[in-house]
């Protein structure tokens, strides 16, 4: 997987950033239009491409430091939105992203983000997804890292009948790091599949995933990696765990971590680990009065709060208001 | 001389078809703390287990009664409910779930009321101060890469929020260096009144010096083979357990 993170139009799609503020980019799949806002009020000019697709470049003495970035539709139709970032070198930045899909007729999703990080560049992207179980959603991030660059994700998605998600990461520089905690939550019949790959082209740079996905029910739950160190790249550092918890006995989930190593000198690790609730937590929780349903609860928050990585406390405590839809 | 607040008559165990305890018979009274040893294997934890509803393990024959009520039948969390406590030895991590978080839900669910946050916090507060724990301990994941001595001082903490009739501690003293030790034992033999019970489950002496048992009990081969004061433990340590099997 890999996109093109070059725009097929002009320089004008760029913008350039110098607001002291937060911003927000909404793309509004009601209205198929792009909204970018700051809390001062001032809207700086963006030309938006065709089918939902913009370019945001941060400048090296931008004062920006956080972006919210909404992909929202209700409507029945379609919806896709191409977003590319590209964060020049020395820049520090936030990004806060949630992407929503509530149309309750069959639909797709197709979402894509190219992110280049140039040297230095620092990015902690936190990106949450929710799909209506009528939504087949594709997902497509490909994240270009220069030297010294550090990137950093916590990723949490559920719903949609089907998710096909697939994350590629470029570190094209020395010294680049890529951290990366995802949560996949599968119910129903769902099926969703996340594919990660990170490919070490230069020495001395790290790459660390931590995937995990929790199913219930009947859902169905991938997840695929590769870690690829290329014969340059001495001196690498890679991991790649995989978690998988599941809450019934029908629940399916698969996990595939791979290594392609042609370097000797390197370290590089990966597993995987998948069960049902352990007993002995289960006990451990009963013989302090909690019944079975609140352990079970307890220990499923334990989960995914474990996976939450880059939140502060009020971004967790609203994602679990919306996984359990109640008190978090 | 007060009722029995935990009895066990001729109890039977086995897990997996192998037989664990074989027709024990306990009475622990109000006020008493008795204290268990045995050599490891000898069904201790099996017993500790047992009496808090481990469904893993099943009693074949013989009852467990808490303050004349039985036991057998009731979930975990019903025991506990009861008055019901385990000091587990080795008390389970659960990653994701923050130390306060589980406090909190324990409280709620034992003791039925539920705290004012406010009032919560300052007694926690007050029990961390005394168990020597710092504050920061709250926010970590529940026993996730906690040494020997910080899962013992939780189990304690706990023991002293959920103020239970009967105390089932297992192995409370094992990992502890001596600091810990006394600590530990200060705020367990703090909480001894006419009301509350303990059974004190050991292989060693050590505990016992700051914990003094009314009574003292060798368990071999899934039975107790000698009952006594606590010259018992004494002796106990001056002869080793292999006198106590052969003898029995």
């Amino acid at each position: 997987m890999s996109l093109n993170l070059k725009l097929p139009h002009d320089e004008s799609a760029f913008m350039e950033w110098s607001d002291r503020d937060d911003a927000c980019v909404t793309f509004d799949g009601a209205r198929s239009e792009v909204l970018i806002e700051s809390r001062t009020g001032r809207r700086p000019a963006i030309e938006v491409l065709a089918d939902n697709a913009i370019k945001l470049k941060i400048s090296a003495n931008s004062l920006l430091r956080r972006i919210r970035i909404h992909r929202y539709s209700n409507q029945p139709s379609n919806f896709s939105t191409r977003l590319i970032l590209e964060v020049e070198g020395g820049a520090k930045l936030e990004i806060d992203e949630e992407i929503r899909q509530n149309s309750t007729s069959n639909n797709q999703a197709t979402h894509e983000t190219g992110i280049i990080l140039g040297e230095g560049a620092q990015l902690t992207w936190v990106q949450s997804g929710f799909f209506s179980s009528t939504t087949e959603s594709s997902q497509k991030h490909h994240v270009q890292l220069d030297k010294q660059a550090q990137f950093s994700m916590g990723y949490f998605g559920m719903g949609g009948r089907k998710n096909d998600f697939s994350s590629r990461i470029d570190l094209q520089g020395s010294g680049a790091i890529a951290k990366v905690h995802a949560l996949q939550l599968g119910r129903g019949r769902e099926k969703h599949i996340q594919s990660w790959e990170s490919f070490h082209r230069v020495p001395e740079a790290s790459s660390e995933f931590q995937i995990a996905a929790l199913a219930e029910e009947i859902s169905l739950c991938e997840m695929n990696g590769l870690l690829k160190v290329e014969v340059g790249a001495e001196k690498s550092s890679a991991i790649m765990k995989m978690k998988g918890l599941f809450r019934s006995t029908r629940a399916q989930i698969e996990g595939r971590p791979q290594l392609e190593i042609l370097n000797d000198n390197v370290q590089v690790a990966h597993g995987c680990a998948m069960s049902p609730i352990d007993p002995e937590q289960l006990f451990y929780l009963r013989s302090r009065g909690l019944s079975v349903a609140e352990a079970e609860d307890l220990i499923v928050r334990g989960f995914i709060s474990d996976f939450l990585h880059y939140r502060d406390d009020e971004q967790k405590d609203r994602l679990l208001k919306t996984i359990f839809g109640g008190v978090a | 001389m007060t009722a029995p607040l935990l009895e066990l008559k001729n109890l039977c165990l086995k897990v997996a078809d192998r037989e664990l305890l074989k027709n024990l018979s306990l009475t622990i009274r109000a006020g008493e703390v008795h204290a268990l040893m045995g050599r490891n294997g000898s069904g201790k934890t099996s017993l500790a287990q047992t009496l808090m509803g481990n469904p893993k393990y099943e009693v074949t024959a013989g009852s467990i009664e808490l303050a004349g009520e039985s036991l057998l039948g009731l979930a975990p969390e019903e025991r506990a409910k009861k008055g019901l406590f385990l000091g587990f030895q080795y008390p389970t991590a659960i990653p994701g779930v923050s130390v306060s978080q589980f406090l909190r839900a324990a409280v709620r669910s034992v003791r039925g009321d539920s705290l004012p946050a406010k009032e919560f916090r300052s007694r926690v507060k007050k029990e961390l101060e005394s168990l020597k724990i710092p504050d920061s301990f709250m926010t970590r994941f529940l026993n996730e890469g906690f040494s020997g001595g910080e899962k013992k001082k939780l189990e304690t903490l706990q023991l002293r929020l959920l103020e239970p009739k009967v105390a089932v501690l297992d192995e409370t003293d094992s990992g502890l260096d001596i600091d810990a030790l006394r600590t530990i034992a200060e705020n367990i033999e703090a909480m001894r009144n006419p009301q509350r019970s303990f059974l004190l489950i050991t292989h060693y002496q050590r505990l016992l010096d700051y914990i003094r048992p009314d009574y003292v009990h060798i368990l071999a081969n899934g039975r107790i083979v000698k009952s006594g004061s606590f010259e018992l433990a004494k002796e106990l340590e001056a002869k080793g357990y292999e006198a106590f099997v052969e003898a029995a």
